[in-house]
Formats: C-alpha cells, structure tokens, sequence
C-alpha cells in the first residue's frame, strides 16, 4: 500500500484534474433543454479515484472539487447540481463495485445516476413533473458517456498502475 | 485491456432498451397539436388545438365541466367542483402539460411540438 502522505499528494492531484474538467464542461452546452444539468465530465476522476484509492479518499476528492469547483466557477445553484449528481454518482459506484460490475458498468452507474439526480435536482428547481419527461434522453446519454467514461478510466487506471500508486 | 462482463452487458442494455422505450412511449405523439380529455380514465377525444371549441363535460358525482380550446391553448373555463384548482390552472399550451379536475376525474392533456420553456423560470 502507498504511504499516506504519498496517498494525500494523489488526492490533490485528482481534485485538480476534476477543477479542470469540472471547467471544461461549463462550456459544453447540453443538446437538451434541462436546467442547470452538465454531462459529468468530472466522473472520470471519480472512477480513477475509486479505483486506485478507495472508497473514503474518493468521497474526500468528491467534495474537495465539488466545493471548490463551486466556489471557483460556480454558484449555490451549480453546487446543489453538482453535489447531487457527484453524490449520487459515487454511491452508485461504490455499489456496482461491490456488485462485481467491471471499470464499464461502474462508470456507466455514476454516469446514468448523476443525470437522474441532477434531473430530480431541476424538478425541485422548477417545481414542473414535466421536467422527467426528459430523463429518458439524458439516461441515454447518460449511458453513453459512462461506457466512454470507463474506457478513458480504465486506460488510466492502467497506465498509472492501481497497485503502485 | 479490461472487458465488459456478462453483469455490465446485461445491466446496460436493459437501462439503456428501458431508456429507448420510455422515450418512445413519452415522445411518440410529438408534432402532433392536439389536446386529450380524459374522464373517468378513458379517453373522451383528441382535439385539434388550432380549431377553437367548447367541451361540455358530466363527470364523478354530476359535476360539470365547461372546457374551452381557443387561441391555439385550452382551459378549463367552468367547473362546479369544490377547490376549484382546475379553473385556476388557467390556460396550457404546452407539451404534457395537463389540467386535472380530480373531483370530476377529468384530465386534459396537451400534445404538441411547444416544449415548455423551463429557461424562462429558473432565469
Ligand atoms: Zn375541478
């Protein structure tokens, strides 16, 4: 096992990959007309994190970009969004690891899980059922950024090697 | 080179074949511009929305409902109904937007290609 300074110096390394595409994705404009809903970019980092440190430093990762991400280039509204959607993500993660889902449907869950939760996020927002109408496109979509997702996570994972880390 | 497994393959396509059915079944009369009126859970007529009318409708418990289609939008003009919510609703243009009088257990529901327009109330 790495040793914990060496883990925390990765922690922060995550963090800032996530800052980075937390930001680039603030710039991609979803085809769908859902309020406040990003593609969750920044799943990427999660599935790593999850992957080669574990459980609790991914929930610490999680929340250092989140809140950081929100105080940077964000707003409350876009840390309610975020914090949802990373939450939910990672738990969902956590799960189908456990589950014995390879790095794909790992990443798949988050990525379907942070549209379904950022849509609940936009139902409470607007307060309108019809804000659902919705989620069947952005799981779709979901889905398919969360089985590229676990391909560009796995590649990594790989290159910097889970064991050593 | 990590291969899906059997579990990811399995769990992906049923979301993904649920999320493709759901969209089917939700989406499938858009284009259309037309409004349904339920009463009781059947279907009592699909109205064209461009073609102004009145629907008179004896719902649960003799209640009456006066609907009317004008301006390319529907609402429900009268109502006997305690609460009156469905009166207030005022006028839906929008896609699955709906109006319930649930005394009468009447619901209309407009179908069209307007989707509603969620940027205007979060701005
Ligand atoms: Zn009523």
């Amino acid at each position: 096992m790495p040793s914990p300074s060496r883990k925390i110096t990765i922690c922060a390394a995550y963090t800032a990959l996530g800052l980075i595409l937390g930001y680039i994705e603030s710039f991609i404009v979803f085809p769908i007309r859902v309020p406040g809903v990003r593609i969750g970019l920044a799943n990427i980092v999660t599935v790593m994190c999850l992957y080669s440190l574990g459980f609790s430093y991914t929930v610490v990762v999680m929340l250092l970009r989140v809140t950081l991400s929100a105080i940077l280039f964000g707003s409350p509204v876009s840390f309610v969004y975020s914090l949802a959607g990373a939450a939910l993500a990672l738990a969902g993660m956590y799960m189908a690891k456990r589950l014995r889902f390879s790095i794909y449907g790992v990443s798949f869950c988050g990525a379907v899980l942070h549209n379904i939760a950022q849509t609940a996020v936009a139902y409470f927002m607007v307060s309108s059922v019809y804000i659902f109408t919705y989620l069947p496109v952005l799981i779709l979509v979901g889905s398919f950024a969360g089985i590229i997702t676990g391909f560009v996570a796995d590649i990594m994972v790989r290159r910097l090697g889970s064991r050593e880390v | 080179m990590v291969h899906m497994n059997k579990r990811d393959m399995i769990l992906i396509t049923v979301i993904v074949l649920l999320a493709a059915l759901s969209y089917i079944l939700l989406h499938h009369g858009d284009g259309d511009n037309v409004v349904s009126v339920y009463v009781k859970g059947s279907l009592h007529g699909t109205y064209d929305l461009s073609v102004p009318r009145q629907i008179h409708i004896v719902g649960d418990n003799g209640i009456i409902n006066d609907i009317e289609i004008s301006d390319g939008s529907v609402f429900m003009k009268y109502s006997d109904c305690p609460g009156q919510q469905c009166v207030n609703t005022g006028r839906i243009d929008r896609n699955n937007e709906s109006i319930c009088c649930a005394p009468a257990g009447t619901l209309i529901t407009v179908h069209t290609a307007k989707e509603p327009d969620y940027d205007a109330i979060t701005k």
